[in-house]
């Protein structure tokens, strides 16, 4: 009974293009819990809420891979699709390094306390030495996305890093409440989207999709770093989207901008949020019926930086080699599934009236998904 | 004492902590508030020093190759031989995570 179960994911995966995505060069590895029902039940329920707004959004597996697909991005095993993150091996477990930005990367010697001409081979050579915790709090206290995976090396063998910070806190909205759907007849709900990368723009697209007026706010000296990365997905995220740049330096303009919004999208840690003058108490006792979304790396009250891959390594959403080892799933697979955890979130608190705050972290968001339920086995 | 990439070095009169992302070429004394970092606790922030240090940031003193990230807020600002460091501006964001 149990032989087509597992037979049927293995296809579904395949064509889904995460097979691609997944597992070494050379060798596709497949994960032993079904993530794909995951992906389609939240692709699922974002599409019916689409269609609450009249709008069929047609969302299939692209809106995961599509990015990779755009790169030419495939699996490479221990390292992320896109080259920047990747699985070490500690002396009790594995973490994620993600050496995304060039400061990352100048920062190594200090994470690890030793000089090196090449950061990976130091990283791979100190961190055999150290224990999981010490390295993630030392990066930590240096801004660096890094993570521990929530996988003992051996079962039995070593503590699982709690995970309770990392819970998803998305509102849980019935989406069922309200009869009038839709935006027709009203004025068009105004997003401001200070967000960037992937998944605060995945969420400012979709809620462009569905007929809201999207304004992409950023700062004149630091631009979305996803303008330097490839043109058609930067176009497709922001098509039918303003576009405002804001000295962040005399942040006026960028609180009234807050403050005409029915959404924000941010995707900062409150700190620096409240460094620019702006905290969301303050805003949304203003505008009770503001819809505010927060996407963060490990939630609201956690400091810690992190990206794509490395959140989705946090979550335990990776697959097991033959021999043991965790591999990469899917590209920076936490920022398409916040993105539309967001999304979800928003639309609800939309049809809803506003009021609400959409806490969605990649690694919690991630979490629910690597928590799918185990594949049938052979 | 030498500068080492991750030495960890409190400030001797205000909260400020730092740790240390690029040794100096040549040995240098990293100050906070006038006073020299990791000595005995004690005295007042110089009034020529007061400026502070925001969390999370990163000051360098260009002529000597000293870079270091502040892991602690405090009253004194950092300095080299009485320079002040500069602060250096935030992260540019990746083109893909």
């Amino acid at each position: 009974m149990n032989r087509p179960v597992f037979m049927d994911f293995e296809r579904r995966w395949a064509i889904s293009g995460l097979e691609d995505l997944t597992g070494h060069a050379g060798e596709a590895v497949l994960p032993k819990r079904d993530f794909l029902a995951r992906l389609d039940e939240l692709s699922g329920r974002v599409e019916e809420l689409g269609e609450r707004f009249g709008v069929a959004l047609g969302l299939d597996h692209s809106v995961f891979m599509g990015r990779a697909a755009i790169l030419g991005l495939t699996r490479r095993g221990q390292t992320s699709c896109n080259g920047t993150c990747r699985l070490i091996e500690s002396g009790d477990g594995w973490l994620a390094v993600n050496l995304a930005r060039p400061e990352d990367v100048d920062l190594v010697p200090a994470w690890l306390c030793r000089k090196g001409d090449d950061p990976w081979k130091a990283i791979g050579k100190t961190a055999r030495r150290c224990s999981t915790a010490d390295l993630i709090e030392r990066a930590a206290m240096l801004g660096m996305p890094v993570a521990a995976i929530p996988f003992s090396r051996h079962p039995g063998e070593g503590r699982d890093p709690d995970l309770s910070s990392q819970t998803r806190r998305l509102s849980r909205l019935d989406p069922g409440l309200r009869q009038d759907d839709g935006l027709e007849g009203g004025r068009r709900p105004v997003v401001v989207d200070l967000s960037s990368l992937w998944a605060g723009p995945l969420c400012g697209h979709l809620l462009t999709r569905i007929g809201c007026r999207v304004i992409k706010v950023e700062s004149t000296t630091r631009p979305d770093g996803a303008r330097f990365g490839p043109a058609t997905f930067f176009e497709e995220l922001h098509n039918g989207q303003e576009f405002v740049t804001v000295d962040f330096a005399t942040p006026d303009r960028l609180r009234d901008l807050i403050l005409s919004a029915d959404v924000v999208i941010e995707g900062s840690r409150p700190r620096a949020l409240r460094q620019l003058g702006i905290d969301r108490d303050e805003v949304m006792s203003q505008r009770p019926s503001m819809t505010w979304v927060s996407i963060t790396a490990h939630g609201r009250d956690d400091a810690r930086v992190g990206f794509g891959d490395d959140a989705a390594a946090a979550a335990g959403l990776l697959a097991w080699d033959r021999a043991g080892r965790p591999v990469f799933v899917g590209d920076a697979i936490a920022d398409p599934i916040a993105g539309l955890t967001a999304a979800e979130g928003a639309m609800a608190s939309l049809l809803e009236g506003g009021g609400h705050t959409i806490d969605v972290s990649l690694s919690g968001a991630a979490a629910w998904v690597a928590d799918a339920p185990e594949i049938a086995s052979w | 004492m030498k500068l080492t990439p991750g030495l960890r070095l409190k400030s001797a009169v205000c909260d400020t902590e730092v740790v240390i992302v690029r040794p100096p070429k040549e040995p240098v004394t990293l100050e906070c508030g006038g006073a020299p970092m990791g000595g005995e606790a004690g005295g007042a922030v110089s009034s020529d020093h007061a400026g502070g240090t925001l969390l999370g940031k990163r000051y360098e003193h260009a002529p000597a190759g000293l870079e270091v990230l502040c892991v602690k807020p405090g009253a004194g600002s950092l300095s080299v031989g009485g320079v002040e460091l500069t602060l250096k501006g935030a992260k540019q964001l990746p083109s893909s995570d």
